[in-house]
C-alpha cells in the first residue's frame, strides 16, 4: 500500500511542474524537545544475529550510518562504506575479536564479533 | 525494511515534551525512543509543500537543511548530526557534521531519525529550504548592466569552471576598476554545484535564532539589547516593517525576542510579519546567522549562477528572465504567512517588491508564490529561488575588494563561540539584486541579475533594505 500512495505522489512530484511554485510561509520552521518531560520507560541495544562473521560476509543492518567501523582489540580501525543498509565485513590484518561500532559514543552499537580470515 | 523491524524492539517513549513552530515547511518531533545506554532515537516529521525533482532535465530540485542545538546550563550549544536515517529521505549530512540536508525519495512528507546524547538537555531543531543548482557553465554579466562583468569585449562572459580567473585577461567588467584583482582558483565562481536557500531569512528565523543563542552571542549580534518591546535589529526598524522585539527577559539575563508588528504587546500573531524577509541585517549579522546555521554566504558570481542559471543573458534582465516588471504594491493578507500581492502582469512581465510606492519595506518570503504560479508570476529565478530581484538586498561576497577575494568557501560550523570562519573578512561583501525600493528609471535598474551598482560601496552596516541568504557547497555534503 505504501508502494502505491508512494508511486500516486511520484506520479505529480516529478513532473516537475512547481519549480516556480510556493507555499504558504516562509520556507522555514523550528521546533524543540525537552528531553527533561520525557520518562524513559526502558532502553534497548542494536544487536546483530551472529558473532562469528568472515571477510565478505553481508552484514544488514536498519540504518545507514556515516561513521561505521570495525575496530581490533588493539585499536586498529577498519572503515566501512555505510552508504547502503548492507554491508560488507572488510578484510583485516588477522582473524580475531573486533568491535562492530555505529558510532561508538553514543554506544548505538559496539557489539564484539570473531572475524575469520 | 524487514531488517528494520528484525531490529526494533523498542520501547517507544511517549513524548511530550516540545512545542512547534512551522509554516512552509513543517518539522515535527514524533517519537523518542530510548537506544542503547547513553542516546535516544528521535524521530522528526518534515514535509513542504510544491517539492520538485527536474530529474529528467537539469538535476534540479529543492531540499531542506536541518540542523540541531541543544541547551545546558551554560546556554545554547552546537549538536552534531551524524548519526541518521530515513526511509523517506535521501540524506546528506555535512562533511563537519554540522547538520544534514533532506533530499525526498517520492515526496516531501516523511520521517527522519536522529541519534542523540540521552542527557537530559532541550534539543532545538531548525529546517531551511534549499534549491539545488547543479554544476555547469553559465554566463556572467549581461553586456548593460552597471559595472556588469564581461569578458575581454564586453560580451556576457562564460564560466565553465573553478580555474582562476586573471583580471583584464580572462575576465573584465564594463568598470575594470569594480575588480580588484585576478579572482585565485578556491573562490567560489558558481560552476560547481551548490544548494541555496529558496528564499531570503525571514523576521522570524532571525528572532528564533536569537533565541536559541547565549547572552553574549545575542550582546555581540545586537550591540545591546534593546528594552522589552521594542525593535531589536534597529531602532525603530518597525517603520520599515522589521517587527523583531525584546519580548522579556529570562532569569540568565538573556533575552527572548519575537515578532509583533502590529505593535499591540501581543507577540507572534497570525500579522505579526514572521514570515517577513528580515531586513537591517548587516554583513557581519548575516554571516553570524550563516555560521550558527552551518551555512556560507554566496559569492557574487554565484548570485549571477543563482538567477540566471543556464540560460542566455537577456539585457539589464531581473532574475526571473524578462527585463519588464511590475512592482508588487497592493497585497492581500498584509503581515501575514498568506501575504500575496493582486496586480496584474503584462506579457514577458515578472513580478518584485521594489520601486517607490507601496510599502516601505520587505514583503512575505515567497510573497509571489503559489500551487500555480509560473516563473514570471512568482518572480523565480531559472532554478526556482524567490525574491533574488527586489524585496532585499543579497549580501555575497565581492570580487570588488581585496577582502572578499580571500573567501576560499568555507562554511560555518555551527557555533559563534569560535569566531566566523577565517576567510570571512569584512570589508567584503557587494549588494546584489536590488530591494524594496530600488527604482527604474531611463536604464538604471540596480536590481538587475548583472548590475553592480555598489560594487564601490565600503560601508557593511544594517540598513532598512539589506537582507541575505546562505548556501552549501555540494562537495560539503557526502
Amino acid at each position: 500500500m505504501r508502494v502505491l500512495i508512494g508511486l500516486f505522489f511520484c506520479g505529480f512530484w516529478k513532473l516537475g511542474v512547481a519549480q516556480f511554485s510556493g507555499g504558504s510561509g516562509d520556507g522555514f520552521a523550528s521546533t524543540t524537545l525537552q528531553m527533561s518531560t520525557v520518562s524513559i520507560q526502558a532502553q534497548t541495544d542494536l544487536t546483530l544475529p551472529q558473532t562469528v562473521y568472515k571477510t565478505g560476509d553481508n552484514i544488514l543492518v536498519p540504518f545507514s550510518f556515516n561513521n561505521m567501523e570495525l575496530v581490533s582489540l588493539e585499536g586498529t580501525k577498519y572503515e566501512i562504506d555505510s552508504s547502503e543498509n548492507n554491508f560488507l565485513i572488510p578484510e583485516p590484518l588477522k582473524a580475531g575479536f573486533y568491535f562492530l561500532s555505529i558510532h561508538g559514543e553514543l554506544h548505538i552499537l559496539r557489539q564484539k564479533i570473531y572475524v575469520e580470515k | 525494511m524487514a531488517s528494520y523491524k528484525k531490529y526494533s524492539c523498542f520501547f517507544i517513549i511517549v513524548c511530550l515534551g516540545y512545542i512547534t513552530k512551522a509554516n512552509n515547511v513543517n518539522l515535527e518531533v514524533g517519537e523518542v525512543t530510548s537506544y542503547g545506554i547513553d542516546s535516544v532515537k528521535v524521530e522528526l516529521i518534515v514535509s513542504w509543500q510544491n517539492s520538485w525533482d527536474e530529474q529528467s532535465t537539469n538535476l534540479n530540485h529543492d531540499a531542506v537543511w536541518l540542523f540541531t542545538k541543544y541547551k545546558t546550563g551554560n546556554g545554547w550549544l552546537h549538536q552534531n548530526i551524524d548519526s541518521v536515517y530515513s526511509d523517506d529521505f535521501e540524506v546528506f549530512t555535512s562533511t563537519a557534521n554540522t547538520g544534514c540536508l533532506l533530499k525526498p525519495f517520492l515526496n516531501s512528507e516523511g520521517n527522519i531519525f536522529l541519534f542523540l546524547p540521552n542527557n537530559g538537555v532541550t534539543f532545538y531543531f531548525s529546517a531551511i529550504e534549499l534549491v539545488y543548482i547543479p554544476e555547469g557553465d553559465f554566463l556572467l554579466g549581461d553586456s548593460l548592466s552597471n559595472h556588469s562583468f564581461s569578458g575581454k569585449n564586453h560580451e556576457p562572459l562564460r564560466i565553465n569552471s573553478e580555474a582562476s580567473l586573471v583580471k583584464d585577461t580572462q575576465i573584465s567588467s564594463l568598470t575594470p576598476a569594480s575588480i580588484f584583482s585576478t579572482i585565485p582558483a578556491d573562490y567560489p565562481k558558481g560552476y560547481k554545484a551548490f544548494y541555496c536557500m529558496k528564499y531570503e531569512i525571514s523576521q522570524e528565523q532571525i528572532s528564533d535564532f536569537l533565541n536559541h543563542i547565549s547572552l553574549p552571542d545575542q550582546l555581540q549580534f545586537l550591540g545591546s539589547l534593546p528594552e522589552i518591546g521594542k525593535s531589536a535589529l534597529k531602532s525603530n526598524a518597525i517603520l520599515n516593517v522589521n517587527g523583531v522585539m525584546l519580548k522579556e527577559l529570562n532569569d540568565d539575563g538573556s533575552a527572548v525576542f519575537g515578532c509583533d508588528l502590529n505593535k499591540n504587546g501581543v507577540f507572534n500573531e497570525l500579522d505579526d510579519g514572521q514570515t517577513l524577509a528580515c531586513n537591517f541585517l548587516s554583513w557581519e549579522q548575516l554571516q553570524m546567522y550563516l555560521d550558527w546555521s552551518g551555512l556560507r554566504p554566496m559569492t557574487e558570481l554565484e548570485f549571477e549562477k543563482a538567477a540566471r542559471g543556464f540560460a542566455g543573458a537577456v539585457k539589464r534582465e531581473f532574475a526571473f528572465g524578462s527585463d519588464k516588471i511590475t512592482d508588487a504594491n497592493i497585497l492581500l493578507n498584509e503581515f501575514t504567512s498568506e501575504e500575496t500581492y493582486t496586480e496584474r502582469l503584462e506579457d514577458n512581465t515578472g513580478i518584485g517588491a521594489h520601486g517607490y510606492l507601496g510599502r516601505q519595506g520587505p514583503l512575505r518570503c515567497g510573497f509571489a508564490s503559489g500551487e500555480n504560479t509560473d516563473r514570471l508570476s512568482s518572480g523565480a529565478s531559472y532554478w526556482g529561488l524567490m525574491e533574488l530581484s527586489g524585496n532585499l538586498w543579497e549580501q555575497t561576497f565581492s570580487v570588488s575588494k581585496q577582502n572578499g577575494l580571500l573567501f576560499k568557501g568555507s562554511h560555518g560550523d555551527g557555533s559563534l563561540s569560535n569566531g566566523l570562519p577565517a576567510d570571512w573578512r569584512l570589508a567584503s561583501s557587494i549588494v546584489r539584486g536590488g530591494a524594496w525600493n530600488s527604482g527604474i528609471f531611463g536604464e538604471f535598474r540596480d536590481l538587475a541579475v548583472s548590475d553592480r551598482y555598489y560594487y564601490n560601496l565600503s560601508s557593511e552596516v544594517a540598513r532598512n533594505t539589506t537582507g541575505g541568504r546562505g548556501v552549501i557547497s555540494l562537495t560539503q555534503l557526502r
